[in-house]
């Protein structure tokens, strides 16, 4: 966050430490009576690692400037969707495994059944899940918006672009509603007109 | 720059101190600056060891002898990679080295994860810096690698070793340092989750690419001493069962165990409480092993001598990994319990599980036989030593059902395999393994346990085969693609599996090579110039003995034309080296003549300058080739499983941005 503030400004702090780690190279060299080439490099090295310690230093002391609100605490209902998703992901990911070892001999017909019948159910279910998700997560993330948005100054925008939740195309066949993206229905797979 | 860096050490450790406090406190009062400054304080302690390690290499090059740990490890006529290298040639130096080492990688594997764990980074950070604390505690306290003779500073060092002026030393304790300093980042990432609860799977993905680097590094440290101890010991073997090899072994055993039953939790939703007992085993294991060579409770080739201090401080810090590892694994019990049970004995699920309880026993079994001699000093008085004849003994079965285990668990279905599969699965298998017996025995090479290893090989390599054909028709069938294709296909897909089958094949070399180890054939016999021996249809014939000097040490070589059905193959020629300053240590210098098939290695025990006669041991080891070779695959494969799976990472990252970008423009 703050890297973006300074980069508008021009100069880093990595740009300080990096001038300071040369300059102080520079010095140890010049001052160190030693002239063996290898000795000079470690040298060299010794007081370019110190302009690390410098960037870490500085790096910690950095967040107590900031006013530490950004990324307090992930929304409960963000970290609930990405495990579903995480979830949704392993299900099918088994299916497909599965899938795999019945073609190669290994599970008998009758588990398959079985289990990819249970896998399937259990996709279903996680996918109904993800979609009644799917409204409160759009309300949340236009909310947080919101909240960033105030915080950074900018005259609530919240009224300016009336909050149309754009008209959610519904399918012609099925009457299901879909996403504003989808050039499919996800209910009955028709096409959907644009 | 002695001061300096003890300077730096102490400083590092408040350091660490406020990264742990301040993760800590920015965790549970929710304070993002607090989690932040934490985090930027884990990375100073990485930039301050830099430094402490920059100033402690400078002092060996320079030959700064008023520090004790330059002076006991190096000298001026040391050549200059040597002298780097120093830096881990003795206790002190390897203790900050490890430091050095975690701070990098813990500061890496935060970098890495920030993002994608924010919930378990804050206790990544704190349990890493408490650990690393334990270390420089070690270096201030008892071990400073900086301090400094207070009178009488040395004109010159005592020199490294050397028997450690090595190629394969100077990376074998490095390469195993990150294989056992890997193995903090897991036990770290999985109490975090312990602590934070969030015991789904996502904390093993964020370590089992670490895991398998680490793993990979240990294997790597092991091999390097297996060659390091063939070459530069010159007993004739590779593995002797010395409590410092057993060290490294123990990790590693529990590692694999990990590697394989992370599958399960990830396929079945099992064993859950037993990978995170499997994490908190190996990071004490490779705790506990440091112990064990470090503060002398064990004898061994290559021990740091006694020192009741050190081993008082690990005992203290063991006993509390252990009581505060498990006491929260109990604490969560709740959360950790199991989706799912096991439906049948003759299942994947079963035959990783058994292959879990074996790797394990194989560990406690390795470990109480290398603290036997020390148990029973402290129980019966007298120390009583089991020799490698021992180790050898049990672990040859063991090692043999691990093998057999290898081929079986990829054949098995997972949750249960009917018996029309079985017979589909094993029918080529079985038939092959029984063949390579028959030949075998046939060709009378009638070593039982070898032969069983070979019969268990071929069945595995079937296994294997099998696995890669049926997996590329399937592939085929699907795509319509050639077989090239869709095995190149099939490996991308799934690389994991085939990485991991990759492996085994590996292992399966490897377990070639240590059968090998049946046939062979050794002999010590006295020559004088002119006298010939021979050993499994070589003919030894000794010519003379010549004594050179290159300023660092004195070269007593021997000459030894090797030759075979009256056709000269080579010269061999061992040799003892005398090192300045070191000569009641003179080094062993074996001749190998390496082959596919076998290894023909002399050794000159003794020598008669004068009389020009030498004590050899004369040596045909078969297939030990195919140990290195073996491992070389071992890492292709890990490779291979290592790679992302981008596929999936793509699919994962599309969806939420889409979705965002719709809601802010309309």
């Amino acid at each position: 966050m703050s890297a973006g503030a300074e980069k508008a400004s021009g100069l880093q702090p990595w740009h300080l430490f990096l001038a300071a780690g040369l300059a102080a190279s520079v010095a140890a060299v010049t001052l160190a009576r030693d002239t063996r080439p290898e000795n000079l490099v470690m040298l060299s090295l010794t007081a370019f690692s110190a302009v690390l310690v410098g960037v870490a230093f500085h790096r910690m002391l950095q967040p107590f400037g900031e006013d530490g609100v950004e990324g307090g605490s992930p929304a409960l209902s963000a970290r609930v969707r990405a495990a579903l998703e995480r979830e949704k992901m392993f299900v099918l990911r088994s299916i497909k495994e599965l899938e795999f070892d019945r073609a190669m001999g290994k599970v008998a017909d009758a588990d398959f059944t079985d289990m990819v019948g249970r896998l399937r159910a259990r996709a279903i279910g996680l996918l109904a899940k993800l979609d009644a998700e799917a409204a409160g997560y759009r309300g949340l993330i236009e909310r947080d918006l919101e909240a960033r948005l105030a915080q950074a100054g900018v005259n609530a925008p919240v009224d300016a672009p009336p909050a149309v939740a754009a008209p959610a195309p519904a399918c012609s066949a099925c009457g299901t509603s879909n996403d504003h993206d989808a050039r499919f229905c996800k209910s009955c797979g028709a096409r959907l007109d644009a | 720059m002695a001061s300096f860096g003890t300077f730096i050490l102490l400083a590092t450790f408040v350091i660490a101190a406020y990264a742990a406090a301040a993760s800590i406190g920015g965790a549970r009062r929710r304070d993002s600056r607090l989690v932040e400054s934490g985090i930027g304080a884990f990375y100073l302690i990485a930039a301050m060891l830099t430094v402490a390690s920059a100033v402690i290499v400078h002092a060996f090059l320079v030959g700064d002898y008023s520090i004790k740990y330059v002076d006991r490890y190096s000298d001026i006529a040391q050549p200059l990679f040597y002298k780097l290298t120093s830096y881990w040639g003795g206790l002190d130096g390897s203790i900050l080295f490890w430091a050095f080492l975690l701070s990098v990688f813990g500061a890496l594997a935060v970098r890495m994860n920030r993002v994608a764990h924010r919930e378990l980074i804050p206790y990544v950070v704190a349990v890493i810096s408490i650990v690393q604390m334990f270390f420089l505690f070690l270096m201030v306290i008892h071990n400073n690698p900086f301090s400094t003779y207070l009178t009488q500073v040395p004109d010159d060092g005592r020199g490294l070793n050397p028997l450690l002026q090595n190629p394969y030393m100077v990376l074998h304790p490095p390469s195993l340092y990150i294989g056992f300093v890997g193995m903090t980042i897991p036990y770290a990432f999985g109490m975090a989750a312990l602590i934070t609860g969030y015991l789904d799977d996502s904390w093993l993905r964020a370590v089992r690419r670490w895991t398998m680097l680490s793993w990979l590094f240990l294997s790597f440290g092991l091999v390097l001493g297996m060659i390091w101890a063939y070459e530069e010991l010159g007993w004739g073997g590779y593995w002797g069962w010395d409590p410092v090899e057993n060290a490294g072994l123990l990790p590693w055993f529990t590692a694999t165990a990990f590697l394989h039953s992370v599958l399960v939790q990830e396929r079945r939703g099992m064993l859950r409480v037993w990978n995170v007992t499997l994490v908190i085993v190996t990071f004490f294991l490779t705790i506990f092993g440091t112990f064990m060579t470090r503060s002398g409770v064990v004898q061994s080739v290559h021990a740091f001598g006694e020192d009741r201090e050190l081993a008082w401080m690990f005992t203290i810090f063991m006993v509390l990994i252990l009581v505060v590892s498990f006491g929260y694994v109990i604490h969560r019990l709740p959360l950790l319990r199991s989706r799912h049970e096991l439906d049948s004995w003759v299942s994947r699920e079963a035959a990783f599980l058994a292959n879990n309880w074996i790797l394990l026993f194989s560990a406690l079994f390795i470990l109480f036989a290398t603290m036997f001699p020390t148990l029973s000093e402290v129980l019966v008085g007298q120390r009583l030593t089991v020799g490698p004849p021992f180790f050898n003994k049990w672990m040859l079965p063991i090692g043999l059902i691990l093998l057999l285990l290898t081929g079986v668990g990829p054949l098995l279905a997972w949750r249960k395999s009917t018996p029309s599969n079985l017979r589909y699965q094993f029918q080529w298998p079985v038939l092959f393994a029984v063949a390579t017996a028959g030949v075998l025995h046939l060709l009378g090479l009638r070593v039982w346990s070898s032969g069983l290893c070979f019969a268990l090989s071929a069945f595995v390599l079937a296994t294997i085969a099998q696995e890669f054909w049926r997996g590329a028709r399937v592939r085929q069938r699907a795509t319509g693609a050639d077989l090239v294709t869709s095995m190149i296909g099939l490996v991308s897909r799934s690389h994991r599996r085939y990485g991991g089958y990759v492996v085994h094949l590996g292992i399966v070399l490897m377990f070639l090579g240590f059968a090998g180890e049946g046939y062979k054939r050794e002999v010590q016999l006295q020559l004088a110039p002119g006298q010939t021996a021979t050993l499994a249809g070589f003919t030894f014939t000794h010519r003379s003995i010549k004594v050179t000097d290159d300023g660092q040490k004195q070269m007593v070589t021997a000459h030894v034309e090797l030759s075979r059905d009256g056709k000269v193959l080579d010269t061999m020629e061992p040799a003892k080296w005398f090192f300045r300053k070191r000569e009641e240590e003179p080094t062993t210098e074996v001749a190998i003549r390496r082959g596919p098939w076998e290894d023909v290695y002399v050794v000159m025990a003794a020598f008669d300058v004068q009389q020009q006669a030498g004590q050899f041991h004369l040596v045909v080891n078969p297939l030990v080739n195919w140990i290195w070779a073996g491992f070389g695959i071992l890492v292709l494969g890990t490779i291979v499983a290592m790679l992302p799976e981008s596929s999936f990472a793509f699919a994962a990252a599309r969806l939420p941005q889409g979705e965002g970008k719709v809601t802010v423009g309309s």
